[in-house]
């Protein structure tokens, strides 16, 4: 009954399956933040070890796919409990069985790995259309957002190709980062909440933020009202940070 | 002088009927240091409280229009403000709500100002502006006016993602009837055209990669359900027709919201959504899943069932088809089950190779038996609660009433059971 415990880091993670993977009493692996203290576990510190993580990486690309990395890096961020543990658990399956048991959706650990990876690419789509931008200097915009997961990472690809001709600042209320980046250069950073609203406090009010506002509730129909239908698509939790719900 | 604020709520407001919003199918690519790009699948920005996504910027151009058709706000015999936006107000309200990720992009139509050259040429502004001289990269829908210069038509083609030509009403009848200003062939002119220039430009982007895009989304149309007396099968012929004839991406559909009292019109107390439901279901099935339209309906039983969906119909007069064993039925038998969709037939497929299927295997990949378990085997077991004949199994599907409780009445309501009586 062992727990490892690394420092939440990507590489952390693929030191600990490096670690985790030979010894069979690995029961729950977490992070620093996450752990509990539990009187049947027996804790194990994992120091991040690069080059143990570059072995496994590369190990991964090689002998199984780039699909299943990326699986293991969807579950990585999706930071659910037990996370951790299920991407040690897929990688000794598919060490065992070879790349092709990915098609085994039946099997336990890969639909789970399937959920996670379906959890966390549902709320990138989403937060690519819920997101939403304040000017708070010329071409430089800021946005608040609280994801369930871990998104900063994985939006950069679709903001750096979209708007490439401005700067943005993503801040994750949540876990008090900040994804900071450009047309060409991208960094996440730690950011606070008093931060971000020194920032918001500067501009003054945005005529445009109004006029989409007016729009939003123009272009209802209210003879086919669905509220129920409104949401399934966009849950109260990301309404906070939308100018036109709040 | 109207302020912007006012021309948008305006303008806002008249092209709310306009179904389409969706931003997908475009293959146009962002270009570093400006602005923009589309997304192949789409993206919703927001949903209002109908429950319908916000894409684009859907907006008219104008609604001072000089036609008059019976089933539009924007009819010329109706008392109301009118207003029109100038090109560049449109492009300031596009780029600034792209660049605070508000839409995916910018749907313009119109009312026809003046004649359909002149407002067709408008369009082409605000297009040739954004595109131009703002080099913006994002999606755009545009209306192709029927009765406009072919040039012109050509020229939208250039520089929208989607064209789409409203089809209005399933019929002439209906057209001539409601909408008199409008005819069949002025509508179904630009459509051919369009589509013979995107087979033309897909052949030319086989030989040379780089020539230009032309509408690269594809075009669309859209028809009012519920305004005129056509069937279910007339509408379902038609768009079948639309789809082989012109390759079109969508055909919508969108119930008639009642916004003018005329004589002409069918009297209303909301507009048809459960017709315009089972309509797209039917649309779905013959675009992703095989069905042909005279599968479908037919001149016996010319409309959906109110309580069963278009597949359940279908799979319960084929029984002789079922039950299917999912370990070993082909794609295009898979796709016929009801309950289980492309998602769900992919997932199938793939797991099958591995192992064969178990029931609670398919349960745990997140396959729906509510629906399929009458008419599926799995390694030849069945856990069917019922016999395999039409009238156990729509029994056993018949919607739930809301409560077992309710308040007997003296003329009862007419019964549910629709769906049996097609098979009486």
């Amino acid at each position: 009954m062992k727990i490892l415990i690394y420092d939440g880091t990507f590489d952390g993670l693929l030191t600990a399956c490096f670690e985790g993977y030979q010894d069979k009493t690995v029961t729950e692996i977490t992070t620093f933040d996450r752990y509990q203290p539990d009187l049947l576990q027996q804790p194990q510190e994992i120091i991040t070890d690069k080059a143990k993580a570059d072995r496994v990486y590369h190990s991964i690309l090689t002998k199984l796919s780039a699909y299943t990395l990326e699986n293991i890096y969807y579950a990585y961020l999706s930071e659910l409990p037990g996370c951790d543990f299920l991407c040690l658990q897929y990688l000794r399956l598919c060490y065992q069985k070879g790349n092709k048991i990915n098609a085994a959706r039946q099997h336990p650990i890969i639909d789970g790995i399937y959920r996670l990876r379906f959890k966390v690419t549902r709320e990138l789509d989403r937060m690519k259309g819920f997101l939403r931008f304040q000017e708070v200097a010329p071409l430089f915009f800021l946005a608040q957002i609280e994801p369930d997961h871990n998104l900063l990472p994985i939006l950069i690809p679709h903001l750096q190709k979209r708007f490439s001709d401005q700067a943005m600042l993503v801040f994750d209320q949540k876990r008090n980062r900040a994804l900071l980046l450009n047309g060409q250069q991208s960094t996440i950073i730690p950011f606070s909440q008093t931060e971000a609203d020194n920032l918001l406090n500067n501009c003054k009010a945005d005529e445009y933020a109004q006029l989409f506002r007016q729009y939003f509730q123009t272009i209802n129909i209210p003879e086919r009202e669905n509220l129920r239908q409104q949401l399934n698509y966009m849950p109260h939790r990301y309404r906070k940070n939308m100018l036109e719900t709040q | 002088m109207q302020s912007i604020f006012d021309k948008l709520t305006i303008l806002a407001d008249a092209a709310k009927y306009d179904v389409s919003c969706s931003s997908s199918g475009s293959e146009r690519q962002g270009k570093k240091g400006s602005l923009g790009s589309a997304a192949k699948a789409g993206i919703c920005h927001s949903f209002t409280a109908d429950g319908r996504c916000i894409s684009l910027l859907k907006i008219l151009m104008s609604n001072a229009c000089s036609y008059d058709c019976a089933y539009c706000l924007s009819r010329r015999s109706n008392d109301l403000p009118r207003a029109t936006f100038t090109p560049q107000e449109i492009v300031d309200l596009t780029i600034n709500f792209y660049r605070r990720n508000y839409i995916e992009g910018l749907f313009l139509s119109s009312a026809i100002l003046g004649t359909p050259d002149y407002t067709m040429e408008l369009l082409i502004q605000v297009v040739e502006k954004l595109r131009l001289e703002e080099h913006f990269h994002g999606y755009i829908h545009l209306k192709a006016i029927p009765g406009a210069d072919p040039k012109l038509i050509e020229r939208a083609g250039m520089l929208a993602d989607r064209l789409s030509v409203n089809i209005e009403l399933p019929s002439e009848v209906s057209l001539q009837r409601l909408a008199p200003d409008k005819k069949k062939s002025a509508i179904l002119a630009p459509m051919a055209q369009i589509h013979q220039g995107v087979v033309q430009n897909r052949n030319e982007r086989k030989q040379f990669k780089k020539s230009p895009l032309f509408v690269p989304a594809g075009q669309t149309t859209q028809m009012i359900i519920g305004a005129s007396g056509e069937s279910d099968l007339q509408i379902l012929n038609l768009t079948s027709a639309l789809y082989h004839q012109f390759s079109l991406k969508r055909v919508y559909f969108s119930a008639y919201v009642p916004v003018n009292q005329d004589k002409r019109l069918p009297l209303l107390t909301s507009p048809p959504t459960f017709r315009e439901n089972r309509l797209y279901q039917a649309d779905w099935l013959m675009r992703f899943y095989g069905f042909r339209a005279e599968e479908l309906l037919d001149e016996a039983y010319p409309n959906f069932d109110p309580n069963f969906d278009p597949k359940v119909m279908w799979a319960v007069r084929h029984l002789e088809l079922f039950p299917l064993e999912i370990n070993r039925a082909c794609r295009e038998e898979l796709l016929r089950i009801p309950g289980i969709g492309v998602q769900g037939v992919k997932r199938i497929m793939t797991a099958r190779r591995v192992a064969p299927l178990s029931f609670d295997d398919l349960k745990r990949m997140g396959i729906s038996l509510k629906r399929s378990q009458y008419f599926i085997t799995c390694q030849g077991k069945s856990i069917s609660p019922v016999a395999l004949e039409p009238t156990a199994i729509l029994r056993a599907l018949q919607p739930k009433a809301n409560s077992p409780y309710e308040q007997l009445s003296l003329f009862p309501e007419p019964k549910m059971l629709t769906g049996m009586e097609v098979l009486a």
